[in-house]
């Protein structure tokens, strides 16, 4: 799993796809995911670094994690290596 | 552990520059945290949720100025609550102490207005269906009765035989006033000769009394000016009544029908925006009653028997978030524990719904449901609302009228619902339902009794 190479992201948390010249906002958290996933960090670990640094608890990220994860696939933002 | 950053569910939402879509702009700024004061929360943990909530300072404050929009412009105007729009019975009493009489369409809702103190003189009974009981308390409560059809109408005269007293009756007048659809399925049509056919019928009959005329043109009407025409024609019955028998009828109902702010589905504007003044429907109306024929000094009284306009701001509906999902195309789907059963004007409204908690900027373009196991529990198709978590408290607006008289027992039971007085308190005004409850309603016969 990997950030598709044609898209753009900023630190404010607009993303550009080059490809299809969709643009997108996403809002803190789901930017500091992106992030993670650029890092190639493991799900199991995403989870570690939100509930580190967020005030969710494991299980309500992993949750949340998955759904989102699964969605930006749909929008082929993420893309299989 | 407490520099930790505050927590939202991640979100992406594309960006739609320079068009239109179907979700439409972002709604949401504010939160609304409390109604008349109170906290919302509290409210939740006092009265669970979902739970409706009445604001009798807005009930109060609406009527005085809807009223007053007709009271400036014609000198005898009386208001007439309309049960079926919401008869709670605290909800009735408040619009009777500010001098509302009762319009009821049943026997039940005839019944509920008498236990609520209503003098039978100011009640008025419309609708099709009363039965001969029904008649008979009417006549002896000198009651005003408003004639749908003529099987009413010789009914009437044949209970009236026996009767020490006159029947106080009216009729229903339908009539074309150039919008669409036009109510024909109750009462006597104007333009064919029905109306004025069934007015002679009852000045003929000795033993009922016609004291006024009565229209009702339709329901959240948009068309101030559909008003006028309407009291025209029934100011062209009333001087024929006049003319012919020298009678002088005391009032011209013009019933409700008068449209609250509300978000009607299908419609491009929202209501704020696409809804009359009040103050244009009562121009329409007293404008026709003035500049008509009749005398000043003659002046029929104007009865007036809204029920949306006056309570649908006044009603509020919070609920709680029980889930958050994505449907297969990949939209948000939020699932409320308030549905069609209890919010039964989604069916035709689009509500709005606020966050009842603060929220960030961003937004979600979603699909509102219900908690009921149907398909059609259908809150909003579109809305682009704040990022909602599991648990959070929402508040639904306009919800005062029809609700609490339309909701439906089905598959769960239905809620509290609670009236916020002037002071702020809170008050329950209709207990939520318990299995007990219904299940007392029930009877199993003996074979059953044993599975």
């Amino acid at each position: 799993m990997k950030v598709d190479p044609n898209i753009a992201l900023s630190d404010t948390g607009f993303l550009f796809h080059a490809s299809t010249g969709d643009s997108f906002s996403v809002n803190p958290t789901g930017l500091r995911i992106l992030q993670l996933v650029k890092s190639s960090k493991t799900v199991e670990e995403m989870v570690a670094v939100l509930a580190e640094e967020y005030k969710v608890d494991p299980e309500q990220a992993e949750e949340d994690l998955f759904d989102y994860l699964q969605y930006l696939r749909q929008l082929k933002i993420l893309i299989d290596e | 552990m407490n520099d930790k950053k505050a927590y939202e569910r991640p979100s992406i939402q594309k960006l739609n520059t320079g068009l239109m879509n179907k979700f439409g702009t972002r709604t949401e700024y504010k939160p609304l945290t409390h109604i008349d004061g109170v906290p919302v929360k509290k409210i939740v943990e006092e009265f669970d949720s979902p739970v409706f909530v009445l604001s009798e300072k807005q009930i109060r404050e609406n009527y005085r100025r809807i009223r007053r929009s007709f009271t400036t412009r014609y000198p005898k105007v009386q208001f007439a609550w309309s049960y079926k729009t919401n008869y709670l019975n605290a909800v009735c009493r408040i619009y009777h102490q500010e001098g509302s009489w009762a319009e009821v369409v049943s026997g039940f809702e005839y019944g509920k207005a008498l236990a609520n103190g209503v003098p039978g003189e100011k009640i008025i009974f419309n609708g099709p269906d009363k039965s001969e009981e029904d008649l008979r308390l009417a006549v002896e409560n000198s009651s005003l009765i408003h004639i749908d059809h003529l099987d009413e109408l010789y009914t009437l005269k044949r209970l009236c035989e026996n009767c020490d007293q006159k029947a106080q009756v009216a009729i229903r007048v339908n009539m074309d006033t150039g919008v669409y659809p036009q109510w024909d399925r109750f009462g006597f049509n104007y333009e064919n000769g029905q109306a004025w056919d069934a007015i002679n019928k009852i000045m003929a009959s000795p033993n009922l009394q016609m004291v006024g005329l009565h229209t009702h043109i339709g329901t959240f009407m948009l068309t101030p000016s559909a008003y006028k025409v309407a009291a025209q024609k029934l100011i062209d019955l009333y001087l024929g009544i006049q003319r012919k028998f020298n009678h002088r009828l005391s009032y011209i109902d013009m019933g409700g029908g008068l449209p609250s702010p509300n978000n009607l589905k299908g419609a491009y504007l929202s209501g704020s925006d696409l809804v009359p003044p009040i103050n244009d429907f009562a121009e329409n109306i007293a404008s026709a009653l003035l500049n008509s024929e009749i005398p000043i000094d003659e002046l029929p009284l104007l009865i007036m028997e809204s029920g949306r306009a006056l309570i649908d701001e006044a009603g509020y509906l919070v609920g709680s978030v029980l889930a958050n999902k994505r449907l297969s195309n990949g939209k948000r789907a939020t699932i409320m524990d308030f549905g069609v059963n209890i919010l039964f004007t989604s069916f035709w409204y689009n509500h709005r719904i606020s966050p009842a908690q603060p929220f960030s900027q961003y937004s979600e373009e979603m699909e509102v449901f219900g908690p009921l196991c149907m398909n059609i529990d259908v809150i909003r198709e579109n809305v682009s609302l704040p990022i909602l978590k599991k648990g959070d408290h929402v508040v639904a607006h306009m919800v005062g009228a029809y609700n609490v008289t339309q909701w439906m027992q089905f598959i769960t039971l239905r809620p509290n619902v609670v009236l916020i007085n002037e002071k702020g308190g809170l008050e329950l005004i209709r207990e939520k339902e318990t299995l007990e409850y219904i299940n007392s309603q029930e009877r199993v016969p003996e074979h059953l009794v044993k599975i």
